[in-house]
């Protein structure tokens, strides 16, 4: 088995947030608006606003329709992928960032 | 899968991986492994450590305990595929039937008071972000769980709320039973990243 980073959470989402923003073939300003949108941020273009908050909202009725509509967009496999992940990563970031503000408070007014 | 190119493999190495450890697993492998080797310039290897770090690393949690946070928030997704994955590798330290009744409604399931209180936070989380606040957390502390074990079972719900939604995104092609059993047996010698 692989030895795992024994860094903290904190750190590891800090670097996962970092990567989205400073890697990846799609233009940056798109990446970001999608890990936005992932996070329940504003509205982007078409047609990647459909499948970013598809994501977000019920990733189970996301469709073949919206992904194929994004990897026309987009270019290439890649650049598609580069942002399914950038909008879950969103959607996973916003509740990483909702539990560590719950616990931080909740460990703060401990006796 | 909606996209290709990630069963295929980006690359002739990859692809020559993807054929070896198939035939070496006697299954296909999954697409979240597949996954896991296309593109690595861009996340997936930063979510693969976290995910290593969450679902192996230190923790008051067991692995069987956390594989069963990771099938849970993939029932409130609907990911058919995490609940399999994850599904399998629980039961390698808790009970079948315990492993799927946490799935169908973990508030009925037979599990000790620590792990309920838990998992409600993390359905909170997962649902409704929005509303998660302290008395949330202050309910699991009462229950039993330290600070460091709610982190550690957060850490686990974040990880899976963006692997089952690319998942779901990407159309991951679903096991049978027998190939989850044996893609489980991997995850457990393996690990994530």
């Amino acid at each position: 088995m692989p030895k795992e980073d024994a860094g903290s959470h904190v750190e590891h989402a800090r670097r996962l947030a970092s990567r989205v923003t400073e890697a990846g073939e799609t233009d940056r300003e798109l990446r970001l608006g999608v890990l936005r949108r992932g996070a329940g941020g504003p509205a982007i273009e078409q047609p990647y606003d459909a499948l970013a908050a598809g994501i977000a909202a019920d990733s189970a009725r996301v469709t073949d329709a919206q992904v194929d509509a994004v990897l026309q967009a987009a270019g290439s496999e890649k650049r598609a992928f580069e942002l399914v992940l950038s909008a879950a990563i969103g959607a996973g970031l916003r509740r990483w960032d909702a539990a560590e503000r719950a616990i931080e408070d909740a460990g703060d007014a401990a006796p | 899968m909606r996209l290709p190119e990630i069963e295929r493999g980006d690359s002739i190495r990859h692809r020559a991986l993807i054929a070896m450890i198939s035939r070496i697993a006697g299954i296909s492998l999954p697409d979240a492994a597949r996954v896991a080797f296309y593109h690595q310039d861009f996340a997936g290897p930063v979510l693969g450590a976290w995910t290593q770090r969450a679902m192996r690393g230190p923790s008051g949690w067991s692995v069987p305990e956390r594989e069963l946070m990771a099938a849970a928030v993939a029932s409130w997704n609907a990911c058919p595929f995490c609940v399999g994955a994850h599904g399998a590798v629980a039961v390698s330290g808790i009970d079948r039937e315990v492993v799927d009744a946490v799935v169908k409604d973990y508030r009925t399931a037979p599990i000790s008071p620590r792990l309920m209180a838990t998992l409600m936070f993390l359905e909170t989380m997962t649902r409704t972000p929005d509303t998660l606040g302290a008395d949330d957390a202050r309910a699991a502390l009462e229950a039993g769980v330290t600070l460091d074990e709610l982190r550690d079972a957060a850490a686990v719900a974040a990880v899976f709320n963006i692997i089952t939604r690319y998942a779901n995104a990407l159309d991951f092609e679903i096991p049978s039973a027998e190939e989850f059993d044996k893609a489980a047996g991997m995850l457990l010698k393996r690990g994530y990243s």
